[in-house]
């Protein structure tokens, strides 16, 4: 463990974007902003790959820490940490995020708000660098509330639209009811172990005689304070990488200005419930709360892919995918340790910025229309469909692709322990391949089916970001096994991959796609428009179905298939929302009572202005005697006289 | 000797700013400006010179005033009162800002004002219990008066709520101080000496604790005597709203942990676990009635009542890390609840002249720069790390937590609070700013209001910037607040290991 002050130099690495943030939110012109905000991302690139590059040769994380502050004699520090996997993220973070900026800059060249979108993309910036450099668990959640507070402003950036408004509400409101999970855990912790920073020189959270302490300590259940704690801070994770059934927010954080924030929140932000999981690891190291990551993960993943079968919405089926591939990194970590699950992070963070953007692209080309009923005929626009084919059979996981490696990764870790999860697995990955190519083939062949005019191809300045994406979407895979990745993160790596994993792999994607295809083929689909051939088609097609009859099944159980999964999808969406309304409902309810019957009627009306009342009350039947008529005062006089009279008489007798 | 000059300063101040003639107002708020940007120097020099390391009281002073009956002029400030005279400073002087425009009856108004900030000085800074009741005194009557011309709504009612609820409050201070005079035997109204020296009987301190808690939790807003706060707080004009959420409450909060903790420690033990119950209470009630609110002020004053509660829950932790979060949450509270009514009550009442939620159409169309402050500003308040609010309720909950005698029920309320704080803050949020209204006034609203003034960007820049440069580096208070509560909690500690055993 090597505590150097050398280290300092990482602090630049959120500090630039922060910066650039401050200044650009000062700027009044947008392009000056967003030559700022560039300029800042490509700066923050400089420390992030030289902390890349040193993460590599290191043997133990090298931290870098200070006292922030002393609570009743006990110092809480802060710091940051290099190791493998803050290395390998802030390079990750800094080379998409620079990206997305570039491409952003042309994206969003009308928007008279450019400067602020910018500001608030470099404040997301500064709170994802800062979050993975953590060393310390307190500021790891305040760079995580950042990130919270980033992702509301951009989500609710067109807050014109209510329903933007609306999404960017319910996904802080969402991610906050995760984060109290995460506060309860840091309370926790400081409690048992009085430690905060993940490695201090053997005295760290994650190290030493802390993780003793609290893995000896009992919690609930059965479960060590270790497990708890690692729970709760589970609960944070499935808030922030939309598991169930926290994902809610997700889909709907769609609403965002553009691809480049619907990124954002898919690719690089939600990874960061993950990346709090793989951080962590230690505390849920033999304890059954990793079974819990597992399944959760499982369970999402399956869950999401069948959904995003059901989607029209080219941005949603993405959101959607982005959840069911965030459950198998889940499912990656759980069931093969931290370089598993950081390997599907990586390579997913390439394929699916690419195919956000990319779906910016095809959105921008057709004049702003998501639905890919409306859509097709996209080929025309020819650079745009090849790098977005490009992202489409690395997310396939079609061998050789990025996808392909991770993915099995996580497969062949599975089946070693997990038959279960191993299978739905499988399961997530063929419908993944499945829904994949369902989505091309509504976008891209045959005619345009919009009404505005013909897809154009956007200009290079949104094209150039994606060739280079998908340069690593094809190739940062292989290059990475090669590297050897596994080595890197130091980690756990299925040593041994039974052909049966490979075969498995390699079947459920191509037979994913092939199936697919088969299901479509020659059939009319897409909007309300009549898709031609059919029309010509149309008798040779019943012939072929007569013939075969293997289209029919297919189309038989998988429209049966997808009617119950729609189904199922609409009513666990109605179950949850309906707990959400109630929820609401109760939460109003209560607070109406409170307010009518608690405060003004029975505190104000009843307890106050009623002795208030009753006071001025008795002050007036206090007051009548002093009506100051003289009548009434003689008649009290005579009155008075009278019982004084009868007095002294009976007192003389 | 330095601190007292914060006293006579104001009332200097007040005095002079009273003789003027209302119509020069123009100079009249110069003075007032003057005056507490004075006041506040001279906190800060008391900062500045105080030496961290002892706890004890500073710069102190001491004449004898009624040797009869052993009560004096004895003033000082520890590290409980030196951020609770700063935030009296920093809040005085923004709240001037705010009402920069004020023309009717100018003269008194600010002598009402600077009367309110005297006082409030004058209770933090007392040593001697009979001035601390005679300050305390002072500081409600100016309040009667500037809700009831000033104000707006049920502005009569509203003050003679206030002032019937504060002066309940305080008649049980005066019995509770009275019993620890004779009880005592000392013929002194020293605190410190009282505190060392007094000794009461567990049943006294039972039954008196109680007694002087609930007469101070009354002015912080303690549920169920908190329905004073949002109604006095809505119809004050806008430095008077500031002024009760941001001082006022915190003079009944540090009367709490001053006196009553402070003397009756054993009686503070015994009713520990009661007053968490009541504190988180005032939390989770006082959020759920926030999100029930139609009238913009309303949800600052229950949100002022909800965050009341984590002062309350602090104290009754009887540990340091729970009291610190107390004072920082006094702190906090203080400059951000503030910052709130001088956005919701001046700036944009003065733009909008309603308050009403449902009147309000899409403001962020129409005042951007507003907006985004007070989006910060809300951010801040429900407790967002970076900024005071989260310290406070940070080292509260960790205070709860290792807290004996309070258990794991009361801290899940409690997280509950800060779970509703954010949706009772980013859903009024978004009908006040972000909605599109069904109810649009009747007569045309005008497409863009005029941007926020010099003046207000001064204030609320000056609150925000406290918030943050306390959030970002709390040990710039906690430096002086911890030496002055270890005295307190050996106290506790003694005296609870003296009853039980």
């Amino acid at each position: 463990m090597e505590g150097s002050d050398s280290l300092s130099w990482l602090v630049w690495i959120p500090l630039l974007p922060l910066i650039a943030c401050v200044f650009a939110l000062l700027c009044r012109s947008g392009v000056a902003a967003s030559l700022i905000c560039i300029a800042g991302m490509a700066a923050a690139m400089v420390p992030a790959l030289r902390a890349f590059n040193l993460s590599g040769e290191l043997d133990a994380p090298m931290t870098f820490n200070f006292t922030w502050m002393t609570i009743a004699g006990k110092s809480i520090d802060f710091g940051f940490i290099l190791d493998p996997l803050s290395g390998s993220m802030v390079a990750m973070v800094t080379f998409v995020g620079f990206l997305i900026f570039l491409y952003a800059a042309k994206y969003m060249e009308d928007d008279l708000r450019r400067g602020r979108f910018f500001a608030y993309l470099s404040l997301f910036a500064t709170g994802m660098l800062g979050l993975v450099l953590s060393n310390s668990l307190l500021l790891l959640f305040m760079f995580w509330e950042i990130v919270g507070v980033a992702s509301y402003l951009l989500i609710s950036f067109w807050f014109h639209k209510p329903s933007a408004a609306a999404a960017g509400k319910k996904a802080f409101i969402t991610t906050r009811i995760g984060d109290l999970g995460f506060l309860i855990a840091i309370l926790w912790a400081f409690q048992s172990t009085g430690a905060l920073l993940f490695y201090s020189n053997g005295e760290g959270l994650l190290e030493g005689a802390a993780l003793e302490t609290l893995q000896a300590e009992s919690g609930f259940w059965g479960l060590t304070a270790a497990g708890v704690i690692a729970l709760l801070l589970f609960v944070g994770a499935i808030g922030k990488s939309g598991q169930l059934p926290l994902h809610v927010w997700l889909p709907d954080a769609m609403e965002g200005p553009t691809p480049v924030s619907a990124l954002i929140h898919a690719a690089t932000m939600v990874a960061a419930g993950v990346f709090l999981v793989a951080r962590t690891l230690p505390l849920f190291d033999g304890s059954p709360a990793l079974d819990v990551v597992a399944w959760v993960g499982a369970a999402t993943a399956l869950f999401a892919a069948f959904a995003a079968l059901g989607q029209y919405d080219l941005k949603r089926i993405l959101a959607f995918s982005t959840v069911s591939q965030l459950g198998l990194m889940m499912v990656g970590i759980a069931v093969g340790g931290v370089a598993v699950g950081m390997f599907h992070l990586h390579s997913h963070a390439f394929f699916k910025a690419l195919l956000f953007l990319g779906a910016g692209s095809i959105i921008h080309g057709c004049g702003d229309e998501q639905d890919i009923r409306k859509m097709g005929g996209v080929a025309r626009m020819k650079l745009t469909t090849l790098v977005y084919l490009c992202g489409a059979v690395s997310l396939c996981a079609v061998p050789y692709t990025s996808g392909f490696f991770s993915k099995d990764e996580i497969l062949a870790a599975a089946y070693h322990d997990r038959p279960g999860i191993f299978w739905t697995c499988a399961v997530v990955s063929l419908l993944t391949a499945m829904y994949v190519t369902r989505q091309c083939l509504y976008v891209f062949p045959g005619k345009h089916r919009g009404s505005g005019g013909e897809p154009h191809e956007s200009p290079v300045q949104m094209t150039a970001p994606l060739f280079v994406l998908a340069a690593f979407a094809l190739a940062f895979g292989y290059f990475a096994v090669d590297r050897g990745v596994f080595e890197y993160f130091g980690g756990y790596h299925a040593a041994e991959h039974p052909l049966i994993v490979v075969e498995v792999a390699w079947a459920v994607s191509l037979g994913g796609i092939a199936l697919c295809c088969l299901i479509y083929a020659g059939k009319p689909y897409g909007g309300e428009i009549a898709d031609p051939l059919s029309g010509i088609l149309g008798k040779a097609y019943r012939v072929m179905e007569n013939k075969f009859y293997f289209d029919e099944i297919y189309a038989a159980t998988v429209c049966l298939l997808w009617q119950i999964t729609a189904l199922v999808v609409a009513i666990l969406d109605a179950i949850l929302a309906m707990f959400r309304e109630l929820i609401v409902f109760a939460a109003q309810a209560i607070s109406y009572i409170f307010h009518h019957f608690g405060d003004r009627a029975l505190i104000d009306n009843w307890v106050f202005d009623g002795t208030c009342d009753s006071l001025k009350e008795s002050g007036e039947l206090a007051t009548s005697p002093q009506g100051g008529f003289l009548s009434s005062y003689l008649r009290w006089v005579a009155l008075g006289a009278v019982i004084f009279g009868a007095f002294a008489i009976g007192g003389c007798s | 000797m330095l601190a007292i000059l914060t006293v006579v300063i104001s009332y200097l101040g007040a005095f002079v700013v009273a003789c003027t003639p209302p119509s020069r107002w123009r100079e009249i708020r110069w003075v007032a400006l003057i005056t507490t940007i004075l006041g506040l120097a001279t906190a800060v020099c008391c900062a500045t010179r105080r030496d961290a390391a002892d706890g004890g009281f500073q710069d102190v002073l001491r004449y004898d005033w009624i040797p009869s009956i052993g009560a004096s002029f004895h003033f000082g400030v520890d590290g409980i009162s030196l951020p609770l005279i700063l935030v009296t400073g920093i809040v005085a002087v923004c709240a001037v800002l705010t009402s920069w425009r004020m023309e009717t009856r100018a003269n008194e108004f600010y002598a009402y004002i600077l009367a309110l900030i005297g006082g409030v000085y004058g209770t933090f800074l007392s040593m001697d219990l009979f001035l601390l009741f005679v300050f305390y005194e002072i500081a409600i009557i100016p309040k009667y008066f500037i809700i009831a011309i000033w104000g707006s709504g049920r502005k009569g009612y509203a003050a003679m709520k206030l002032a019937l609820y504060s002066f309940g409050g305080s008649a049980l201070v005066l019995f509770g101080i009275l019993a620890v005079y004779f009880a005592s035997g000392l013929e002194t109204f020293d605190m410190v000496r009282l505190m060392n020296e007094g000794d009461f009987s567990p049943e006294f301190q039972v039954v008196f604790f109680a007694v002087t808690f609930i007469g101070f939790a009354v002015l912080a807003g303690m549920w169920p005597f908190h329905t004073w706060a949002p109604t006095g707080h809505a119809a004050a004009p806008v430095a008077a709203s500031m002024l009760l959420a941001g001082v006022v409450m915190k003079l009944g909060a540090y009367g709490c942990l001053r006196v009553a903790i402070g003397l009756f420690p054993w009686g503070a033990y015994y009713w520990a676990p009661t007053i968490a119950w009541l504190a988180v209470i005032n939390i989770v009630y006082g959020a759920l009635v926030a999100l029930n609110q139609k009238d913009f002020k309303y949800v600052i004053g229950y949100s002022s009542v909800s965050h009341m509660g984590f002062v309350l829950l602090g104290l009754a932790t009887l540990n340091l890390e729970g009291f610190d979060g107390a004072v920082l949450q006094m702190f906090s509270h203080g400059v951000l609840g503030a910052a709130l009514f001088a956005l919701v009550g001046g700036v944009i009442y003065v733009r909008t002249h309603t308050r009403k939620l449902d009147h309000f159409h899409r403001l962020i169309d129409r005042m951007p720069g507003v907006t985004w402050v007070f989006v910060v500003t809300g951010l801040a308040s429900m407790g967002l790390p970076g900024f005071s609010g989260f310290i406070a309720e940070l080292y509260a909950l960790i205070g709860v937590w290792k807290a004996e005698h309070l258990g794991a029920p009361i801290l899940l309320l409690a997280g509950l609070g800060i779970l509703l704080a954010f949706g009772y803050v980013l859903v009024k949020t978004h009908e006040a700013f972000f909605r599109k209204s069904e109810n649009t006034e009747e007569n045309d609203p005008p497409t863009s209001y005029e941007p926020m003034t010099c003046a207000e960007k001064t204030a609320c820049g000056i609150l925000l910037g406290c918030s943050l440069v306390v959030g970002l580096y709390p040990d710039i208070l906690t430096q002086w607040i911890e030496p002055s509560l270890e005295p307190i909690l050996e106290n506790i500690g003694k005296e609870v290991l003296r009853w039980t055993t």
